[in-house]
């Protein structure tokens, strides 16, 4: 485990508090953008996830924190349905994206997935150039007209902070590119959909310390402008980023609520154990 | 730090293994390099060119004979005198050692010329009284108690063609052929005459007789030389340089013109090859053309000039013709060249001294004699393999009796005179022919199957698969040969149309399925999923299939009027076979097609799935991501996979020995049947004399085979290796 879970969870409470007294204020009691009610979801037999209940406010950032094993990626995946992927997963329930539920057989994944991005832990840049990765989804959906293109490509690699990097050499290859490097681009690939929901999963965590910074920079600039879910083992890194967060445990939900209150008064006590390291 | 036995132990064991692995390593490539040195050195001496010994031993001639000749084993030189004695001398000391009178001459006739037939079995002979004879030459051999040979001369009766004279003839030749002999000379009158004898046996003596018919041209013009073609063909010359050919009509009645050509230097000599498929003639000039009777498809045959040698000699006197094959010697002054007549040109120059008259080979082609006005001089000779040339070998020749030259591979024929036809070009084209009509079915069909099996197929249905296509890979080749030569060749000949529309069907069949099931309701889609769906649709494929193969016969009728096989060639003008290109092409995908499946799933499988996410995640369809993300990383190890599927369908034999008729033309129609470079040698090599023109060629083309699939096979291993970096 990192350093974080050693701490005192009182020392995580002063980098949430820091953390939110520099963030402008969100504007409370917005509609939800998602709500999860009744979320059960199995892989075959076995169920990973028991009845979660959430809801996810347009514009906050939402750290999902939990041991491993507890399910928090697996609810990450539900949100875009990337876990149709895996042959033999069933979910039951409803995860309803501004009131549609997505396991709907009206709903179209491929649109869904333009509206809910995603990057994964390990950066996975396509084997071609930097210019080509972020126009890859815009071209998916029809998008490939070149002043278009190249404007949108500029946009999001500035937006993904990766623009005065790379500008010179858009058209060399992305895997010639940092870790740090690579990441960022998996987000300005990510933000060429123009999403309203940004889902990471552990986006940070094959990172050394300096390109995570550089993550954790990107992701407090992207707040307020997307709706993002991250998941994290970081408990410093979740203090740090998020408006709020919520604590899985062997596919529950514990508890959810402000970062700033989770971390300096959590309502339960499983709660309060994992984040001052007793266990995980 | 201390070395523990434990550690030695395994130290030990370490290097073992290592140089076990080493020995294997070096073991392979040495196998490798030892085959294609072998290759090398069974073919090398083709390229070999002919050789005439420096010097040789020289033998007085008693007095200036007619003509001169070796028996077999070039021991005993057999002399034709002015008085029609034939005199046999040891070739070592010019002892006589044996001496007949075989042509019973008038009173004061001589023998004034005799020529000496290219197998130096008949020799023609013309006496100064203007008649001519057929002359059988005939050598027995005798061996004594230690082994040692003597030789005397046979007897034999000479036919004689003309047998009342007018004065000497201006030019004649005599050709025997099995039991007709005949016979062509300008009389002392300045007329063209054909004699055919035909010799009658009579069953109760075993006394010959000849009987004979003769035409008569009364003024054919001013003839210099001629020569009798097989058939009993006139080639004649003359002063002005031109050429003109006549044969007998069918009944035999008259002399027809077969042929003339415009002036030109004028005509030296007139001489035929060995069979008298074909004759050479030698201009003024130095220039040496073949000429020879062509059959066109309809009509009788008529004269045709299939080559000219690609030189001319300079001061050229005379030539003489090889006993075995279609090589010729040509006398300059001083110089002696040696050709082929197949290959037209020259092959060695040689300097002579001074003196030579004429040359002669020896019967078996190891010695040449050198002739001079009171002297023999006999020298070794080895001729090689001058048959085997880059012209013979790949560009198109006019052979005996064809009207127009082509790529033909036909080695050997029924008789000593066959002239070899071993062009390359059939059979290379052949394997690229058997190559095509493999892989153009089986590179969409293995790489889509891969393609689905690696990134569509679920669960463990992908896992059965795989290992199940592989199986296929293990069927011995000499069992899809003979399914395909024994069931698939009369099943498709039947079907042939059905056969082609198959694919097409089942491609449309599949979009249809798609569209209506993209229409079913999602819970009767979701229950036949997890793997099934592609099991239920082959079990469609397999019932559409067999239906439409079922009714390929009557649908040949009702939609074009006649079976297949007979629509093809009326329709399209491709002659259909049974065993053809197509058969081929499907049985040998069943070998083809599993290696490319496996080589290429491997490939889609190997692209990180990691890079699939990320499509997906982005919004791309299944289809879209097998496009744009799977395919391209995976692409060189397709491409290797299909080079490997390639250097398989090149280097197949048992298949396509079977299944193709192996007949060697050179057309690319898939209804026809073709000669690969690998059957062929299947076919010819243990039939071919060791050693010989033939079985060298033969080496020649399997390294030309080895060094292909050598390539294709690299070239597969790198790209494999460098798209394995790259990724």
């Amino acid at each position: 485990m990192n350093s974080a879970s050693a701490s005192p969870a009182s020392s995580l409470g002063g980098i949430a508090a820091d953390a939110a007294s520099r963030r402008p204020r969100l504007a409370a009691g917005d509609a939800p953008v998602i709500r999860v009610r009744d979320l059960d979801f199995f892989y075959g037999s076995t169920q990973a996830l028991w009845g979660v209940e959430l809801d996810i406010r347009r514009g906050e950032v939402l750290a999902l924190i939990g041991p491993s094993g507890c399910g928090k990626s697996t609810f990450l995946r539900t949100l875009n349905r990337m876990n149709d992927t895996i042959p033999g997963t069933r979910a039951e329930g409803h995860v309803l994206l501004d009131e549609v539920d997505v396991n709907s057989p009206d709903v179209d994944v491929v649109e869904l997935r333009r509206r809910v991005g995603m990057v994964f832990q390990r950066p996975n840049p396509f084997p071609m150039s930097i210019y080509d990765n972020v126009a890859f989804g815009p071209r998916l959906h029809g998008r490939a007209r070149r002043a278009e293109l190249d404007e949108l490509v500029e946009r999001c690699l500035k937006g993904a902070a990766l623009w005065d990097e790379v500008h010179d050499r858009l058209k060399a290859s992305a895997l010639a590119l940092s870790g740090g490097q690579q990441q960022r681009l998996c987000i300005a690939r990510a933000l060429a959909n123009e999403p309203e929901v940004l889902l990471l999963d552990e986006p940070a965590s094959a990172l050394d310390p300096n390109s995570t910074a550089k993550i954790e920079d990107l992701i407090f600039e992207l707040r307020g402008r997307y709706t993002i879910v991250i998941v994290t083992h970081n408990m410093q890194q979740a203090a740090r980023v998020s408006d709020r967060t919520a604590f899985f445990l062997k596919g529950r939900l514990v508890e959810s609520g402000p970062t700033e209150e989770m971390f300096t008064n959590p309502t339960r006590l499983e709660t309060e154990q994992y984040i001052t390291g007793r266990f995980g | 730090m201390t070395s523990s036995p434990s550690f030695r132990r395994r130290r030990a064991a370490d290097r073992a293994v290592a140089a076990l692995v080493r020995f294997g390593g070096v073991g392979v490539v040495l196998a490798v390099l030892f085959i294609a040195f072998y290759l090398v050195r069974e073919a090398l001496p083709l390229a070999a060119a002919p050789k005439l010994e420096e010097s040789g031993r020289r033998l007085p001639a008693v007095a200036a004979p007619v003509a001169v000749g070796v028996e077999d084993f070039t021991e005993a030189l057999w002399e034709l005198h002015r008085d029609g004695r034939l005199v046999l001398r040891d070739v070592a000391d010019g002892a006589e050692l044996d001496a007949a009178a075989p042509l019973a001459l008038g009173p004061g006739e001589t023998v004034v010329e005799a020529r000496l037939s290219p197998d130096q079995a008949t020799l023609a002979v013309a006496t100064s009284s203007g008649r001519l004879a057929a002359l059988p030459l005939a050598f027995a051999v005798d061996y004594d108690d230690d082994l040692e040979r003597s030789h005397r001369l046979e007897e034999t009766t000479p036919r004689w063609l003309i047998e009342e004279g007018d004065g000497p003839l201006a030019a004649f030749s005599v050709l025997a052929e099995d039991a007709t002999v005949w016979g062509a000379a300008v009389r002392g009158d300045g007329a063209l005459e054909l004699v055919r004898g035909r010799i009658k046996v009579n069953r109760l003596t075993g006394a010959e007789r000849l009987s004979r018919k003769v035409l008569r041209l009364a003024e054919p013009g001013p003839i210099t030389d001629l020569a009798l073609l097989e058939g009993g063909a006139v080639l004649a010359g003359f002063a002005d340089g031109g050429l003109a050919a006549w044969r007998a009509d069918r009944p035999f009645n008259k002399l027809e013109e077969c042929g003339r050509t415009p002036a030109g230097a004028a005509v030296r000599q007139i001489q035929p090859l060995i069979g008298a498929g074909s004759a050479l003639v030698a201009r003024a000039d130095g220039a040496v053309e073949r000429w020879m009777m062509v059959a066109p498809e309809t009509g009788r045959p008529i004269l045709d000039e299939a080559a000219e040698m690609s030189e001319a000699v300079p001061g050229l006197r005379l030539l003489a013709p090889s006993t075995r094959q279609r090589v010729f010697f040509a006398l300059a002054d001083r110089e002696l060249r040696i050709g082929h007549a197949t290959a037209a040109e020259y092959l060695a120059a040689v300097r002579l001294p001074a003196g030579v008259e004429r040359v002669l080979p020896s019967p078996r082609e190891d010695h040449l004699l050198l002739i001079g006005a009171d002297w023999v001089e006999v020298r070794g000779l080895e001729l090689g393999y001058p048959g085997v040339t880059a012209r013979t070998l790949f560009a198109r020749i006019q052979y005996e009796g064809s009207p127009a030259p082509a790529w033909t591979w036909q080695s050997t024929g029924g008789s000593d005179a066959y002239e070899p036809k071993i062009s390359l070009v059939p059979l290379i084209l052949g394997t690229f022919k058997g190559t095509l009509w493999a892989l153009l079915p089986s590179i969409p069909l293995a790489v889509l199957g891969a393609l689905f099996t690696a990134r569509f197929l679920r669960g463990r249905a992908r896992e059965i698969v795989k290992p199940a296509v592989e199986l296929l890979a293990g069927i011995p080749s000499v069992i899809l040969g003979f399914v395909g030569a024994l069931y698939l060749a009369p099943a498709m000949q039947d079907r042939m149309l059905a056969v082609f529309l198959l694919p097409f069907v089942l491609v449309l069949l599949t979009v249809v399925l798609a569209v209506g099931w993209a229409r079913l309701p999602l819970p009767s889609r979701r229950r036949l999923h997890e793997g099934w769906a592609p099991f239920l649709l082959m079990a469609v494929y397999a019932a559409v299939g067999a239906a439409l193969l079922r009714a390929g016969p009557g649908l040949e009728q009702a939609l074009l009027g006649a079976p297949f096989r007979e629509w093809a060639p009326a329709a399209l003008g491709l002659p259909f076979e049974q065993r053809n290109a197509a058969v081929v092409g499907l049985a040998m995908g069943f070998a083809v097609t599993p290696l490319i499946f496996t080589l290429a799933e491997d490939a889609f499988r190997n692209v990180p799935e990691t890079l699939a996410e990320a499509s997906l995640a982005l919004g791309a369809t299944p289809w879209q991501t097998s496009v744009r993300v799977i395919f391209p990383p995976a692409l060189p190890g397709v491409v290797a996979a299909v080079m490997l599927g390639l250097g398989r369908a090149v280097g197949e034999t048992m298949i396509v020995l079977m299944a193709t008729g192996n007949t060697s033309i050179t057309r690319l129609n898939i209804f026809q049947g073709f000669r690969a470079l690998s059957a062929n040698l299947a076919v010819e090599l243990p039939e071919a004399p060791h050693g010989e023109s033939l079985y060298r060629t033969l080496f020649l083309s399997a390294l030309l085979l080895f060094a292909f699939t050598f390539l294709v096979n690299t070239a597969a291993e790198t790209i494999r290796v460098r798209g394995r970096k790259e990724l």
